[in-house]
């Protein structure tokens, strides 16, 4: 059952107001007026302490910035989220790939969270629905229908409550239409032998939604120090033997580089390889976050913070930190990393960050399937599943060609 | 019509002229299979020697016992079947048992064996020596002139392939069947073929080479057809891991502030160079295997 959001109304004719991700402004969907999203805030800024005054005498039971028609944000209780196997496994993922790293430059985050105010109920006509089957919350504004949970298809969510979400500090806005979506998911499947024929036709494309995804990105600075194992090698003959001379060197390097918004997704619920796929975004369209960026979209609130996504930051910058320190050993015929990088990594800054994500969740012959668009670049990724009588066939196949040509070469040969 | 009888002095006269007559045919049948390859001799090359058969027996004895292991019975049935080779090959075929040899190399010790009780036969001294020295537990396999062609390196390293096993056992005499059996199938074949045995003509050789080219075939086809299912597979897989954050490294912001690379040894490693049996051939030098311990 859906349930409506409260609207973003056109200042010109009152007809509902959507985020056009081609014109990158908000426009109505009557009039086809357009707005900057400066001009919508200052509007409903406007209308909000209006609203805001006349509540002051108003008797309790009436909750400032709700719209008639819609069911007031009461106070809910959160779902609980009975963690499903992939949640699980995703947490133990998470602590054990993790267990070794630890996060420095807690000054950098501690301040960063000081400085933060949480977002509330009404600011900038912000709510908060949340899926009834695997408790995804959602941040809701503008003229969204929520009418399925982009992660699990469910078709029922409730009302939730902000709690202590952060505002964002910046989001890229969408670049690309659903239609440019729905054709980019149809390429995907295009030229895939083994995918089952039935799954592109019973695909639900359609239900393709547009979800800003949070993200946490992270300034660091990443210092540490990484041993190889170097060799070269000279070979020469005599009548009676083959020679080797091998040469080994122990190569130490030590080194620092500094990074600018390595991303994380604060999204328990969002596969991290699937966001770490549709990389990179283009940082230079970040906004300054405004609610006027989210009509037409839903935008998840996040659900691991800053700490328990720092790590993941941390070991892609070592990680980049060991290859440059490898770039720098030259001159042998083989060089092999003989430990880790053993190092650290400082943050300077932190920032909370929307990026757009078209997504489409679907299940088909028991299986769960989710494919996401980077929603500025346009970059598709999802697994598709496997025609695995098709691929047994497909293997056959070719074994026995190949064998009956190999038998065939062997007697001409021997 | 008068019958004829015949009296005892004219049986005795016809008796001995049929004597005389018998005796006569088998004086002349040499003479009359002597006489045509002395003719052919001078019709066919006026300037061409008849080579001279050699007497096997002249070059005995095939088998020394210096040690004293063979019995008299297995010595004296080595000894007929070697010099049956050799009178049919034209070629000594040797079996010598010795005491220690000290530390000298074993190959080293058996050409100079081979030189110094003048082993081979004819002018050349074609021939092949296995010598086994007990004490010392080597053994080796010498040619020399057309031996190398009877007896390729080839032969001879798949005939001590199988000899090899009995000496480690301390089963000498089976050992020394072993290489005379070996050496009647090698001489046999040589006969049949006008030529020694080589990987090339080998029909052993060729069935195991036809059987590595269809397990070969084999792998190949599992790896083709996992290699075509891997990549149609690794279509449908479009989500990984991001490892590193490069694209988001500010620009030059790499800083090497230490790096120090330290000498840690020089190492030497050798692998001998497998030998060609293409060496083997007519001409002088020995030819033969390095021999081995067992």
């Amino acid at each position: 059952m859906a349930r409506e959001s409260l609207t973003y109304q056109c200042p010109a004719c009152g007809g509902p107001l959507h985020f056009d991700a081609q014109t990158g402004v908000p426009t109505c969907d009557y009039c086809d007026s357009t707005f900057t999203v400066e001009q919508v805030e200052a509007y409903y800024a406007e209308k909000q302490a209006k609203a805001d005054a006349a509540a002051m005498g108003d008797s309790a039971g009436k909750q400032p910035g709700v719209s008639a028609g819609v069911h007031a944000a009461s106070p809910v209780p959160q779902p609980v989220m009975v963690a499903d196997g992939r949640e699980r496994a995703r947490e133990a993922q998470h602590a054990g790939a993790y267990a070794q790293t630890q996060v420095t430059g807690d000054d950098a985050i501690a301040a960063y969270l000081q400085s933060k105010k949480p977002l509330e109920e009404g600011d900038a006509n912000a709510a908060c629905v949340v899926c009834s089957s695997c408790g995804a919350a959602l941040i809701v504004s503008g003229s969204t229908a929520v009418s399925q949970c982009p992660y699990c298809g469910n078709n029922t969510v409730v009302p939730g409550t902000l709690g202590n979400t952060l505002e964002p500090d910046l989001v890229i806005p969408f670049e690309t239409t659903k239609e440019q979506a729905v054709e980019a998911l149809k390429e995907h499947y295009k030229g895939k032998f083994l995918l089952p024929k039935a799954f592109k036709e019973e695909n639900h494309i359609e239900e393709i939604q547009g979800v800003y995804v949070p993200f946490w990105l992270f300034d660091a600075k990443a210092e540490g120090s990484q041993t190889f194992r170097c060799e070269n090698h000279r070979y020469w003959s005599d009548s009676d033997y083959d020679y080797v001379e091998t040469t080994k060197y122990s190569c130490y390097r030590r080194g620092s580089t500094r990074f600018a918004r390595i991303p994380a997704d604060g999204s328990k619920r969002m596969p991290d390889d699937m966001m770490d796929s549709i990389e990179p975004f283009d940082f230079s369209k970040l906004k300054p976050f405004s609610m006027g960026y989210l009509p037409g979209f839903l935008a998840e609130r996040y659900d691991a913070d800053v700490k328990y996504c720092a790590p993941r930051a941390q070991l892609r910058a070592l990680n980049t930190l060991g290859s440059r320190l490898e770039s720098t050993v030259t001159g042998y015929d083989t060089v092999l990393p003989d430990n880790r990088v053993d190092g650290d990594v400082s943050y300077t800054n932190v920032s909370y960050a929307l990026f757009p994500v078209w997504m489409l969740h679907t299940k088909w012959n028991g299986g769960d399937y989710l494919f996401a668009m980077n929603g500025q670049t346009g970059r598709m990724v999802g697994d598709l599943p496997c025609d695995n009588k098709k691929m047994a066939l497909t293997g056959l196949l070719t074994f026995l060609g190949t064998a009956v040509l190999g038998v065939l070469l062997t007697f001409l040969i021997v | 019509m008068s019958k004829v009888s015949f009296k005892p002095r004219a049986l005795k006269a016809s008796a001995l002229a049929a004597a005389s007559l018998l005796l006569a045919f088998m004086m002349a049948v040499p003479v009359a299979f002597a006489a045509p390859e002395a003719a052919f001799a001078d019709e066919a090359d006026p300037t061409a020697q008849a080579d001279p058969v050699l007497n096997a027996g002249d070059y005995a004895p095939f088998v020394i016992d210096e040690v004293g292991l063979l019995k008299e019975g297995y010595y004296q049935d080595f000894e007929a079947r070697c010099e049956t080779m050799s009178q049919n090959t034209g070629v000594g075929v040797y079996l010598a048992l010795v005491d220690s040899i000290g530390d000298e190399e074993v190959r080293d010790y058996a050409i100079d064996y081979y030189q110094s009780n003048d082993l081979g036969m004819g002018d050349q001294r074609d021939g092949i020596l296995f010598l086994i020295s007990v004490n010392s537990r080597k053994y080796v396999t010498v040619t020399y002139g057309a031996g190398r062609d009877v007896f390729t390196d080839y032969r001879i390293d798949q005939m001590e392939e199988e000899i090899v096993g009995d000496l480690r056992d301390d089963r000498f005499v089976k050992g020394c069947d072993d290489y005379v059996t070996l050496a009647e199938e090698t001489a046999d074949y040589y006969l049949a073929n006008g030529e020694g045995m080589s990987r090339d003509n080998d029909p052993v050789a060729q069935k195991q080479d036809r059987g590595i080219g269809f397990a070969i075939s084999a792998v190949a086809a599992v790896a083709i057809a996992g290699g075509v299912c891997f990549g149609l597979r690794k279509q449908l897989k479009t989500v990984e891991v991001a490892c590193s954050a490069s694209n988001y490294e500010l620009p030059e912001a790499f800083d090497l502030t230490d790096s120090n690379d330290k000498f840690e040894g020089v190492f030497i490693s050798k692998t001998p160079k497998p030998k060609s049996d293409s060496d083997s051939g007519g001409g002088g030098g020995f030819g033969g295997s390095s021999g081995g311990s067992f």
